[in-house]
């Protein structure tokens, strides 16, 4: 009973560095998500393929479902995912984490905290304040835009 | 991945990466499922690349970090205008849905059928690509910006809400402060063969950009349309 779940999603489509032999990879296949999202047939395959070559367990279904069922399973004890920045996916996630409040869902680490609160500024006003954390220099060249 | 990230060549991604033919990543679509991070690519830039060639990459890495975290800040707000429209025209002025010439790829324009085609076909446009559309959607056809994003959502491999919804509300100016538009000169400039500029069709671009911003935008010096 100290298997651990990892609920990939299609944000977080990589093993965790920390999986260990035992655990398992899940990716729940869930028609009513792809209808809200109305994905071409291209972006599908280009999920589906990306599962293939993880190895992963893949199920069809709710999942809301496929999760209650998973975390009856006696050797499961732990089920971790990810945060998401798309709408539909967290709303999915966080109703999930409700009916199963030990799901995990561990935040993404941004490149670099850029502190951003509204009043939201333009990009170079926070570019200007990290240039130098990220590239170890000031270049004032690149506080252009595009033309 | 770390054969794909072999292959960047961070010089001459600073030097052409403006051009459509340049030689940008094509990551997006490993960034946006999670199979690669910002970090991994930060990481092999900084011992494998010399500091002052990858700037410019890292810059470009850095909008999507941008975007992801204004998203953070504020995902109530991810359909809304973040500001009014810049160009003299209300947002009850454009259009809620994408016309169907657009959507299949017929609009007679030349250019703008070659990109939609890539869109469809391939899943991916180049950022100047991008532009271009975005910008022959809002402002020569006068379409709202939410329908456009949404359509790029359905058909790109990176489609991702942050990145595409602002980088919209920048080409529209409810998110920057003037329009995005451009001419047949830029096209030529950075369009090199990918394009076939110089096609009849393509006659709407044909023009300066003062012509192009008062036929555009009539209203825009007083505000907005009276
Ligand atoms: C109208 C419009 C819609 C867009 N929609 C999306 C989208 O849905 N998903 C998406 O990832 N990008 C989007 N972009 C940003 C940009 O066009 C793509 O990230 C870039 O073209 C991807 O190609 P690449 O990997 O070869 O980029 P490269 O130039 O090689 O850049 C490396 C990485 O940096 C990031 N990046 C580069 N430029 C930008 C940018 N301007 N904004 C945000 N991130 C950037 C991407 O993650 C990219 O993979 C959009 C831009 C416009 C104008």
């Amino acid at each position: 009973m100290n298997q651990t779940l990892y609920w990939l999603h299609d944000e977080h489509l990589a093993p965790p560095d920390e999986i260990e032999e035992g655990d398992r990879l899940v990716y729940i296949w869930d028609d009513t998500y792809f209808d809200t999202q109305a994905w071409s047939f291209k972006r599908l395959a280009f999920v589906y393929e990306t599962l293939c070559s993880l190895e992963c367990e893949i199920f069809q279904a709710s999942t809301v479902q496929a999760i209650d069922e998973l975390s009856t399973q006696s050797d499961i004890s732990t089920i971790v995912t990810w945060q998401a920045q798309d709408p539909t996916l967290s709303h999915l996630i966080q109703a999930t984490q409700r009916r199963h409040p030990k799901l995990q869902v561990r935040p993404n680490a941004p490149l670099v905290d850029l502190q951003i609160k509204p009043p939201v500024k333009r990009f170079f006003y926070y570019w200007k304040r990290v240039e130098k954390m990220l590239t170890g220099r000031q270049n004032p060249r690149t506080y252009r835009r595009v033309k | 991945m770390r054969s794909r990230l072999a292959e960047i060549d961070a010089t001459r991604y600073a030097k052409t990466r403006n051009a459509l033919t340049g030689a940008v990543t094509q990551l997006s679509p490993y960034f946006r499922h999670g199979i690669l991070t910002e970090q991994d690519l930060l990481a092999y830039l900084n011992q494998a690349t010399d500091a002052d060639q990858a700037t410019r990459l890292i810059q470009q890495l850095t909008w999507r970090s941008y975007f992801h975290q204004v998203h953070a800040a504020q995902p109530e707000h991810i359909w809304q205008d973040a500001e009014p429209y810049k160009t003299g025209w209300q947002a009850h002025d454009y259009d809620p849905t994408l016309p169907d010439d657009i959507a299949q790829g017929q609009t007679g324009i030349r250019l703008i059928d070659q990109l939609i085609r890539s869109l469809l076909k391939q899943g991916y446009l180049h950022n100047r690509g991008r532009l271009y559309l975005a910008a022959y959607v809002v402002h020569w056809r006068r379409v709202a910006w939410q329908a456009g994003a949404r359509w790029f959502l359905q058909h790109l491999l990176d489609g991702d809400i942050a990145s595409n919804n602002y980088s919209w509300q920048w080409v529209a100016s409810t998110f920057s402060n003037k329009p995005y538009i451009f001419n047949l000169e830029n096209a030529r400039t950075f369009a090199g063969d990918a394009l076939d500029c110089e096609h009849a069709s393509n006659a709407c671009f044909e023009a300066t950009y003062d012509q192009l911003q008062a036929k555009l935008f009539p209203y825009q010096a007083r505000g907005t349309k009276p």
